[in-house]
């Protein structure tokens, strides 16, 4: 069993900033989709999102909302300076590798100022300026394969800390696409639901009719239980196992049969050497296709009945953040007992036919939880939480 | 280390794809949505399977790559910028398939679509040391018994125009847990503490150590160890048994 423990966490989301702030909007039912307010939406079909509010931004979302989680998750840890000395960094970043504020800046009547410092805006980013910040001294990985990036990022570090390459990781994922560049690409292929409403994002919902745009931003601090032990901190939850797969399906749309996201998940449950867990939490992200194709996924790999929800009814979809961030919400499930509710859905579709947990949190004892997520593309991720 | 004592786990390489030009052939439907590195990555990954040989049971093929910024298509957004810029209609002159071309990782997804490549995956930004070492311990985890492992990039657009040599390339290894058909073994040095610096600004830079990987499996004609060193780490190449 992986010897990987989770010491610390760090969350930035729609709710506001702080870990406890998230978990506990969880555990009321609250919702925090709601109209954009960064950008005038004249002209755009999609109107509502999940915007963190409250947040002073330099000048790159990605950035600030990573850094707010990763010194939250560090100080969390009680880390110190010999831990900045080994920490490693592997981090899962937006889906733009440019940024728009940074485009329309440069703009120069004419064209983009091609040659412009302001444009220097490579992926790594967010992850160098966390490195920077926190005074990590280890390895730098930075993962991008999408929606499931942030998952991944979190797998990576178990699997560092497994085979012996590292001892300490900070990792997790950030993103904001709430810009007209992500809101108005997600709107001309049809993605987000076209109902400016606080329930536009319905997961497994008879109704739903496309996902919400979120933002935000989720870290951990990952290390070897020894270590932890050794230095008196208490584990929040071990990081048993973790599968990836490839749809190889088609760039617009998931695999509907669910045989490639099964097999992410089965490794997930094979790693950790579980048949069953007590609680998935799904990608579910509201659109009719996805559902759909997830709970194949499910229904394949983990036959037995078990509780199923989705929390992107109520904070969007945080997109390569979206897998660190739900990761954090099972804390929930695994520290409190307590199954996230899923926002909004009042009408379960008879297609979608689990254990799905209605927008009220669930009390349930769980020991061990799987998060998906399912990066466009065709990218699936599997994490498998267990208690510490 | 791996010379002194030979400890490391190493995995056998039966096969290289390398291409240096967008190659010709793909299906135009699927191409129009391509940026210029998923091109290139297509074509190193048809290559890297025919030189191995491997045609059936790919959806089980681990697939493992380090990508640059995809920025091959920053132009299209220009009508956009201007709108958004003057305040105009930004929806309209929004480009639909900026997604698809933008996202790094669709540099690996497109040639795993293409060829029904359905393994274990990770794509790395700026880092083609990273995805060999991924491919190696999902072999070594048995995740997979085969993987591919590679990088590409294009360094033809505007921003890497500043930073690098106008260039583009990619390098796909083809990896297996079985010796059979071996043309060498390689083992990634286990990555010390400090070895990693951090990826170049020019995401163009990927593909090299990829690219110097396949001129190793070529030197081991003369050599029986060919080490590669880059920013990641450094592959150590064997000439097989």
């Amino acid at each position: 069993v992986s010897r990987a423990v989770i010491t610390g966490a760090g969350v930035v989301s729609p709710f506001g900033v702080g870990l406890w702030v998230f978990l506990d909007s969880l555990a009321a039912g609250r919702s925090a989709i709601a109209p954009i307010t960064r950008f005038s939406t004249e002209g755009f079909p999609t109107k509502v999102a999940g915007e963190v509010p409250t947040v002073d931004v330099d000048r790159d979302r990605k950035v600030t909302l990573a850094l707010l989680a990763a010194r939250e998750a560090w100080a969390m840890a009680r880390c110190g300076p010999d831990d900045e000395e080994q920490a490693g960094l592997s981090l899962a970043l937006g889906l733009e590798q440019a940024y728009l504020e940074d485009l329309v800046a440069s703009w120069d009547g004419h064209t983009v100022d091609w040659t412009s410092r302001e444009l220097r805006s490579p992926v790594d980013r967010a992850g160098r300026a966390v490195a920077r910040d926190l005074g990590l001294r280890g390895p730098v990985i930075i993962h991008v394969e999408a929606c499931a990036a942030g998952a991944l990022a979190v797998a990576h570090a178990a699997s560092l800390i497994e085979r012996g390459a590292a001892s300490i990781v900070v990792c997790g994922g950030a993103d904001s696409m709430v810009n007209p560049l992500g809101v108005g690409g997600f709107s001309r292929l049809g993605a987000p639901s076209p109902r400016a409403a606080p329930d536009a994002c319905r997961p497994f919902d008879r109704r739903r009719d496309g996902l919400a745009i979120g933002e935000g931003a989720a870290v951990f601090v990952v290390e070897h239980e020894d270590r932890a032990r050794a230095r008196g901190v208490r584990p929040l939850a071990r990081v048993a196992g973790w599968g990836a797969s490839q749809d190889a399906y088609r760039a617009t749309a998931p695999r509907p049969d669910g045989v490639a996201a099964a097999r992410a998940i089965r490794r997930a449950l094979a790693r950790a050497r579980l048949e069953r867990v007590d609680y998935v939490n799904a990608h579910g992200t509201g659109t009719p296709l996805g559902d759909l194709a997830e709970c194949q996924a499910i229904r394949l790999a983990h036959p037995a009945p078990v509780a199923v929800s989705s929390i992107k009814g109520a904070i969007g979809h945080l997109m390569a953040a979206a897998g660190a961030v739900e990761i954090a919400a099972c804390l929930l499930a695994l520290g409190e007992g307590l199954l996230p509710g899923t926002a909004h859905l009042e009408e379960p579709d008879p297609a979608c036919d689990l254990d799905l947990v209605g927008p009220t949190p669930r009390r349930a004892d769980t020991r061990a939880v799987l998060s998906t997520s399912f990066g466009f593309g065709g990218q699936n991720a599997a994490v498998v939480l267990t208690q510490p | 280390v791996l010379l002194a004592g030979g400890k490391l786990p190493s995995v056998f390489v039966v096969g290289a794809g390398l291409v240096v030009a967008a190659p010709a052939g793909l299906p135009p439907r699927t191409t129009r949505l391509m940026s210029r590195s998923a091109l290139l990555a297509a074509g190193a990954t048809r290559a890297a399977l025919a030189d191995a040989g491997w045609r059936e049971g790919l959806e089980d093929v681990g697939f493992f790559m380090g990508v640059g910024a995809s920025t091959a298509d920053l132009e299209a957004l220009v009508p956009a910028i201007a709108q958004a810029a003057s305040g105009g209609s930004f929806l309209d002159a929004c480009p639909p398939l900026h997604t698809f071309q933008l996202l790094p990782s669709f540099t690996l997804s497109h040639a795993a679509i293409l060829e029904g490549i359905g393994g274990p995956t990770g794509v790395f930004y700026g880092d083609a040391v990273v995805a060999l070492a991924e491919a190696i311990q999902s072999i070594l985890d048995g995740d997979c018994s085969r993987a591919l492992a590679g990088a590409a990039d294009s360094a033809l657009h505007p921003l890497a125009e500043r930073v690098a040599s106008p260039s583009e390339g990619a390098a796909i290894l083809a990896l297996s847990a079985s010796p059979q058909g071996a043309r060498a073994t390689v083992a990634l040095e286990a990555i010390p503490r400090g070895a990693f610096i951090i990826p170049p600004v020019a995401g163009a830079l990927v593909s090299g150590p990829a690219l110097a990987w396949c001129a190793a499996l070529r030197a081991l004609a003369e050599h029986p160890v060919v080490a590669v060193p880059a920013s990641g780490g450094v592959a150590v190449f064997r000439r097989a048994p």
